[in-house]
């Protein structure tokens, strides 16, 4: 019978060599990346809460077949890096790299995963790998597969590696990720109440800073909309990587940013992450799939960038930076217990309802970080990872054979790594999977594909003859184990939803079998106000004659989307006392913060003060008018 | 359940232990208040608790820490006060006693009067006042040489037991003269409002066993599930087969969302685990 893979090796050789041919020079990457200084520190948690994970980190792993054509087509019109020509934005090596950069991104995450798990508590690093999807009125967008975002988290990651678009563009140096080079792009994120100025945002890849920044806006913004009508669900933000392909970025608006350890260290900006095209050890790449005990790719980025995380771990106060996820999540299955919480109630019942409460989080917590295991295991050290191992060091002997020629020629054209990328995914695209099977698994194949393509090159260039049959036998073959791998990890949703939803009704029962009565006098429906606002807002704490009263939480807006949030004491329906207040007017950038002593619902007295591209200070008010420098000694600091 | 209505009545307990081990330990208690005057006198060597076996040793006076945790002097002062005894206060701590768990098991008919009962309390709250130290060096080194032993403890039995003591003690006071002192009332209060944290502490760990019990269960269930979804892909074969598979894992992940009781669910799972397992094997 003849094979539809016959005759293809042959295209694809001689589309590659043509290419290979045509393009000589060296493919160059930062030998360090710029967090590779970043100093090692042991990260100490003086939270009270343990139910809280000290990391997510979510990254794209799979994409729903109806995403596929959005999502190549959003790749190719956002390219970073440069502008790909619209002849070219339809072309298949650029579906290809599209792919690529999901199945890249799924092996390269796990670096990150494993430097963290290794260096913080058990069970507090968390995966969250999400699934690209479309439709009509979202675009593409991605939710995560796991329910691991509903648990509190002091930091939350989001990674990708990422290659340009574009094959034919003649560029100096385009980002990619092949072989030795790998283009990490990452956003690093909190609750808004951590750094209100910047809604949470710690720090962003350069081309993702304006997406990033909105979607922490967009998730704070929902979360008052939800506490002050309290209807909806919370806003499932999704990838900012994905957020940022879907919306083209409608030209910068003056955010608050600061280079990496440049001068303005304590300056609340977001760190804006250059594009770094990292070239990883040659000397850990040449056996790779052999002896992996030290991962190059550690080695060049993760470790400075694991060290950054840590470091930000350090510098926050964690119950602060989970503490209204620990609502959100005692809401879902305490709504009582959640008010309670926010008022900080005291009394021996709250205490103890709460405590079982966050035992149950923290149950959940560890049944989550199973299954983070089991993705790395899978993905890393399963055959997936070997899989990907031996791609990345057949890529990089294809790379390093390039640059020896190059050397050998004295050629200097500066377009081999992008070129040789682009005649491997182009070739794939011709080559080795039929179309019968791409239609059936959609972009799963792409990997095997592109490994087989390495192998492929691999064998042409150490013995400079290639078996016909080659890519006949073993690109099929190749190809179902990376379908079934990536078909598992659809799999694995499916029966980890399901696990996951038995667990938590065994637990839910456990604990409503359990719970006894609160003591505690608080409402959510109590009126909280503020000079400057007309509308009465929502107060949830203690009320008195229907105005918010002692401690509690209080937000309130108005028609035109300003608002007021405020943790605290209360009198009279105004924050008075000691407490934290978030200001949001929409004709500024970020939110101004104010912690210390309020009267009448206005700073009076101590006060700190946050706001965007300025350090923190201390000041004097009266009435909420700054009337000068404050006494730090003075300061009335507000506890979580 | 308010936390006022927590009182020295077993239906007010959470615990999955039988009535009848409430009633035996509400005997004990009884035994114990009832006793303890007399047992203080009629045994005037602490010594003698040297005599018990390890096990029993470390029971008690674990009972005795609990029982008498968190006593404010304001407390003991007032009990002394309404003490008829006239035994002065200072010296209630060292008056010699033993417990023997012999003396506990004493019908009901025993009950003795509130003033004995406030007596033996106050007896026992100084003593634990002026040798706490040393309770909690003997036990420790009763840990260090038997762990097994101690390791077996069930230290919830132990917490219930304190409990329903403490209660009686508080019931004790609130009938007696102390309530009517200066502060007597806020003082048993902050006594009742311990033991409520005690309990709790004590509901919180049996929850906490039973949620790390189902945890640990429940990754284990899904972890043999996805590897046997996972083993289904590991050899050729034919897709057809691969999609009986992958309809057989969905039909048992589909029965475990069912309303069978625990055991059926767990042979049916078991017989459609070893029928994919089967179905896994290379052919």
């Amino acid at each position: 019978m003849d094979s539809p893979f016959r005759f293809k090796p042959w295209i694809v050789l001689l589309f590659a060599t043509a290419l290979i041919s045509a393009c000589a020079g060296t493919a160059r990457g930062l030998k360090t990346s710029i967090y590779q200084h970043e100093k090692n520190v042991a990260v100490v948690d003086y939270s009270l809460s343990k139910a809280d994970a000290m990391v997510v980190i979510r990254y794209p792993a799979i994409i729903h077949a109806d995403a596929e054509q959005p999502y190549f087509h959003a790749f190719s019109i956002n390219a970073i890096g440069g502008e790909v020509p619209p002849a070219n934005r339809t072309k298949k090596a650029t579906t290809r790299i599209a792919q690529s950069v999901i199945a890249k991104s799924n092996y390269y995450v796990m670096t990150l995963y494993r430097e963290l798990q290794k260096e913080l508590p058990p069970d507090t690093v968390l995966l969250s790998p999400h699934i690209i999807m479309w439709d009509r009125k979202r675009g593409i967008y991605s939710r995560p597969i796991l329910a691991t975002e509903q648990i509190p988290s002091v930091v939350t990651i989001d990674f990708n590696v990422y290659s340009y678009p574009d094959t034919d563009e003649m560029m100096d140096s385009p980002p990619v990720t092949f072989g030795d080079l790998v283009t990490p792009l990452f956003v690093v994120h909190s609750n808004r109440w951590v750094r209100p100025p910047t809604n949470g945002l710690w720090l962003s890849s350069n081309p993702l800073v304006q997406a990033a920044w909105e979607q922490s806006s967009l998730q704070a913004h929902s979360e008052v909309e939800r506490k002050m009508d309290q209807i909806g669900p919370s806003y499932q933000r999704p990838l900012d990587f994905i957020a940022f392909l879907n919306t083209r970025s409608g030209g910068w608006r003056d955010l608050p940013l600061k280079s990496v350890g440049g001068a303005l260290g304590d300056v609340i900006a977001v760190e804006d992450y250059p594009v770094e095209k990292i070239r990883m050890d040659g000397a850990l790449l040449e056996n790779l799939a052999e002896d992996w005990t030290q991962d190059p790719f550690a080695e060049s980025f993760v470790k400075g960038a694991a060290n950054r995380v840590k470091q930000t771990l350090n510098s926050v106060n964690h119950d602060k930076a989970t503490f209204f996820a620990r609502h959100n999540a005692l809401a879902r299955f305490d709504p009582e217990l959640a008010i309670a919480f926010l008022a900080q109630s005291g009394g021996e019942s709250v205490r103890a309802r709460l405590q079982l409460a966050e035992a149950l989080i923290e149950a959940e917590r560890k049944f989550l970080a199973s299954q983070s295991l089991g993705l790395y295991e899978g993905a890393y050290t399963g055959d997936y990872g070997m899989q990907m191992r031996q791609m990345i060091e057949g890529e990089y002997k294809l790379l390093e054979k390039r640059r020896s020629e190059a050397r050998k020629h004295n050629v200097t054209t500066a377009v081999a790594a992008l070129a040789l990328v682009g005649s491997v995914y182009g070739a794939t695209a011709s080559g080795a999977a039929g179309t019968a099977l791409l239609q059936n698994f959609a972009g799963i194949f792409m990997l095997g594909s592109l490994w087989a393509m390495s192998l492929t090159f691999k064998t042409q260039a150490e013995s400079a003859e290639m078996s016909e049959h080659f890519l006949t036998l073993i690109a099929p073959a190749l190809e179902r184990q990376i379908a079934v791998q990536m078909e598992w990890l659809e799999s694995k949703e499916k029966i980890t939803a399901i696990g996951f939803a038995e667990f938590r009704n065994k637990t839910l029962s456990l604990y409503q079998a359990r719970v006894r009565s609160l003591q505690a006098d608080v409402t959510d429906r109590c009126v909280f106000k503020h000079p400057t606002f007309s509308e009465p807002g929502r107060w949830y704490g203690s009320c008195r004659g229907g105005l918010a009263s002692e401690r509690g939480y209080g937000v309130v807006r108005d028609g035109l989307g300003n608002y007021v949030e405020y943790l605290g004491t209360a009198q009279d329906g105004m924050a008075s006392g000691t407490g934290g207040m978030i200001v949001r007017s929409v004709n500024k950038v970020g939110a101004i913060y104010y912690e210390g002593d309020f009267s009448n619902g206005l700073p009076d007295g101590t006060v700190k003060i946050e706001e965007p591209g300025r350090k923190a200070r201390i000041r004097e008010f009266r009435a909420g008018v700054d009337v000068g420098k404050g006494n730090a000694s003075q300061l009335q600091s507000l506890a979580f | 359940m308010s936390e006022k209505e927590m009182q020295a009545n077993c239906n007010h307990w959470r615990s999955d232990r039988p009535m009848k081990n409430c009633l035996k330990t509400g005997l004990i208690v009884i035994g114990l208040l009832a006793a303890w005057p007399s047992v203080a006198m009629a045994n005037a060597h602490p010594e003698s608790i040297d005599e018990l076996p390890p096990g029993e040793k470390f029971r008690q006076l674990s009972l005795l820490l609990l029982v008498s945790g968190g006593v404010k002097p304001g407390l003991l002062q007032s009990i002394y006060v309404a003490d008829t005894n006239g035994t002065d206060e200072a010296d209630l701590g060292s008056a010699s006693f033993t417990l023997q768990l012999d003396d506990f098991q004493t019908p009901l008919a025993r009950i003795v009067d509130q003033e004995s009962m406030l007596d033996s309390a106050a007896q026992m709250f100084a003593y634990t006042r002026d040798n706490g130290q040393e309770i909690q060096l003997e036990l420790a080194e009763i840990t260090q040489t038997n762990p097994i032993l101690i390791s077996m403890v069930d230290v919830n039995e132990i917490a219930e037991d304190a409990i329903i003591i403490r209660n009686a003690i508080a019931d004790a006071i609130a009938y007696s003269q102390v309530v009517e002192q200066s502060q007597g009332a806020e003082r048993l209060q902050v006594f009742r409002n311990q033991t409520v944290h005690l309990r709790n502490m004590m509901e919180f760990n049996i929850f906490q066993e039973e949620l790390a019990r189902s945890t640990d269960q429940a990754i284990i269930d899904l972890g043999g599930r996805l590897d046997a979804y996972q083993r289904m892909f590991d050899d050729e074969i034919d897709p057809d087969l691969v999609r009986r598979r992958v309809d057989s894992a969905k039909i048992m992940n589909a029965l475990t969302g069912t309303d069978f009781d625990d055991q059926a669910r767990m042979r049916t799972n078991e017989i459609l685990m070893m029928l994919i397992l089967m179905e896994s094997q290379v052919h």
